[in-house]
């Protein structure tokens, strides 16, 4: 069997610095592998190596070489949004499928088959701004069926899905490795595709060994139990409240309040979580009203509301400000309002998200999990009333989203009893006991459910 | 027509009436595009923004040339304000006839520009609501850590550029990632079509505007 060989390859993307030191490594081509490990480890940059986008696009191979790569690769990469180059999901497969020179017959026959594969045809002439985070990766998905590359890449590829989409998608992945595709897909959570997977790399300490699957702690059973509050207080309340877009209705007229305590959200891709985000964060119009504190937030003005609703966002980019860590660290802690941080210095906040050695690294070059802890700190720094998290646990190790859940509690809701945090996740590890609410949005009705999930 | 003819005899007959000021020849070519416009649908809300958006300019214009001008020239002054009608009339005709990825399209396999420029061009114009939007976003975000960025703040700029600069590399590893390579040749799937008609009328157009430009 022929294989991809790293021979004693050294990266970095500072000299000091080296992310991978002499990595030797065989990957068998034709095969299914994985790639885990802790965050911040580099499977992302190893994902990227492979595909030749490194050293392109940042960092130097200090010695060694890759040998024996396809080609004909493609890569689904963390954040859909980075994905696309067109403006529709139409459009883009015409852009791909000219950049593999293929005739129009050939391109429609394609294009239908993978249409139809991935039943994303409403979808095609839709702007890709108006998809939801699993329909874009269905989307993405699509497009690969229709390239048929040699190798495929994928970075968490689902950590945007739901179950249901999910377990769709990988039903796809399982038909093209029959196909005679070299696939290699980094996650953490990988319990739903055990049985697709022929061998695993751990990738952790500059290096990446061979490993198996039963070294690795699988995730436990993902059953949660919620704790309700025995005297919850509504901060939002919604009120006749209903949200259209241009396509779709997401959410029908109904009455609604958001307590104190914590509360889980889910609910099907594009049922219309984020855009629910979006509403309270302003960002969207809807009908109705709805009140903070019994007052219309559309009455009060913006920097006096964004005070007291805060966010953590699903594109942690969107979090930052400031160049380096250390900077937007000093620069939460001049604005800080938590009593429990005010006094701390950047490196105890350092210590806090294990970002130590990290201070002067630009923000926008860390880790995808890297990022998600910072962006919940500095949301801690700045204590609103109530906190909107957005698939905060996207790209975290078991670990470090066990650390997040304890800094929220912490530094978050027991500071007083009048917060609130709201959260959109599709993984429940670590979650038991956490939450005192579960929030569902699913026919376009938002509803609390009582029973353990 | 097609939409890179279009583009060349809209830059053709701007450039000419640049260098040539005639009043009629200006509000032949606003009445020519007008009609032109209304045959292909143009809404009373289009119409309005255009008449109104170059209006503070012109009037500029104008008031320049006729009152603080020494010779007063009043045919001088309306043929200067027509001028920047004329080019908001042609423009309009292409950007609200044709699309961004049309024009596009037409440019790489008409014109035969490198692939690279049309499509990075293409990628940036469709970054351009996503952009208005960050820019909102940010501002909250800002709000959200305790700090207001006004909309003339410099790190209001700078992270909007950053976002930028970063979006730039995404798309280019996005293409790399769906198959582009710089100097690979591409198929067309879907062509756009260059024909004898497109030729005539092109032609026919700017035969037709010279004698108006040059004799009226």
């Amino acid at each position: 069997m022929s294989s991809i060989k790293i021979n004693h390859l050294s990266f970095g993307f500072t000299p000091n610095n080296l992310l991978f030191k002499d990595l030797s490594l065989s990957i068998p081509t034709s095969s299914f592998s994985l790639l885990t490990g802790p965050s911040g480890s580099g499977k992302s940059t190893f994902l990227k190596l492979l595909a030749q986008l490194y050293p392109t696009y940042g960092g130097k191979i200090d010695q060694g070489s890759i040998q024996n790569l396809p080609t004909k690769w493609s890569m689904i990469f963390q954040n859909p949004d980075e994905q696309f180059t067109m403006a529709t999901p139409a459009q883009e497969f015409i852009f791909t499928l000219e950049n593999l020179n293929l005739n129009s017959q050939q391109a429609e026959k394609r294009m239908l088959a993978a249409v139809q594969q991935t039943n994303i045809k409403q979808l095609l002439h839709r702007n890709f701004s108006t998809l939801s985070g699993g329909e874009k990766q269905r989307v993405a998905f699509a497009i690969i069926l229709a390239m048929r590359p040699k190798l495929l890449l994928l970075d968490e590829p689902f950590a945007s899905c739901d179950p249901s989409n999910r377990a769709f998608l990988i039903k796809q992945l399982a038909l093209l490795k029959q196909k005679d595709i070299t696939i290699i897909i980094s996650d953490h959570d990988f319990s739903y595709y055990q049985h697709l997977i022929d061998q695993v790399f751990w990738c952790s300490n500059h290096t990446i060994k061979l490993s198996s699957l039963n070294q690795l702690s699988t995730p436990k059973d993902t059953r949660l139990n919620f704790i309700p509050l025995p005297h919850p207080t509504p901060i939002l309340k919604l009120e006749n409240f209903s949200l259209h877009t241009q396509e779709q209705t997401l959410i029908q007229e109904q009455n609604l309040s958001l307590f104190t305590g914590a509360t889980l959200l889910t609910g099907p891709n594009g049922s219309g979580k984020s855009s629910f985000f979006r509403v309270l964060t302003k960002m969207q119009p809807y009908n109705g009203q709805i009140l903070l504190h019994n007052k219309n937030i559309q009455k009060i003005k913006n920097k006096k509301y964004f005070k007291q609703i805060g966010q953590v966002f699903q594109d942690p980019n969107n979090q930052f400000l400031m160049v380096t860590v250390a900077e937007e660290l000093k620069f939460g802690l001049s604005h800080c309002n938590n009593p429990l941080l005010k006094k701390a210095t950047v490196n105890e906040l350092l210590t806090l998200i294990n970002l130590n050695h990290h201070q002067d690294q630009v923000v926008y070059s860390l880790s995808g999990g890297q990022k998600k802890k910072l962006q919940v700190l500095l949301m801690l720094l700045a204590n609103p009333t109530f906190l909107l998290l957005d698939e905060p646990f996207a790209g975290l190790d078991q670990h470090g989203q066990q650390q997040l859940i304890t800094l929220l509690q912490k530094y978050f809701l027991k500071l007083d009893s009048q917060k609130g945090l709201i959260l959109i996740s599709h993984q429940f590890n670590n979650l038991d006991n956490f939450f005192n609410y579960h929030l569902v949005l699913q026919d376009k009705e938002l509803q609390y459910v009582k029973e353990k999930r | 027509m097609n939409p890179s003819l279009k583009l060349i005899l809209i830059l053709i007959i701007s450039l000419e009436i640049s260098f040539k000021p005639n009043l009629w020849a200006n509000l032949i070519l606003i009445g020519g595009a007008l009609i032109y416009l209304i045959f292909h649908h143009l809404s009373w809300r289009e119409f309005l923004l255009i008449l109104f958006f170059p209006l503070l300019g012109a009037i500029a214009i104008f008031s320049a040339l006729y009152f603080f001008a020494p010779d007063h020239n009043l045919i001088y002054a309306w043929t200067l304000f027509t001028r920047l009608y004329v080019f908001v009339f042609l423009g309009a005709c292409l950007t609200l006839t044709t699309t961004a990825g049309k024009l596009a399209r037409s440019l790489e396999q008409n014109l035969h520009l490198p692939s690279k420029f049309t499509y990075g061009c293409l990628a940036a114009l469709n970054l351009l609501p996503k952009m208005k939007a960050e820019v909102i976003r940010i501002h909250y975000a800002a709000q959200m850590r305790g700090t207001s960025l006004s909309f003339w703040s410099p790190r209001l700029y700078f992270k909007a550029t950053l976002v930028a600069l970063a979006w730039a590399e995404n798309i280019n590893q996005g293409m790399l990632a769906h198959g582009y390579r710089e100097n690979a040749s591409r198929s067309i799937i879907k062509p756009i079509l260059l024909t004898k008609k497109d030729w005539l009328l092109f032609l026919g157009v700017l035969i037709l505007v010279q004698p108006i430009l040059f004799i009226l």
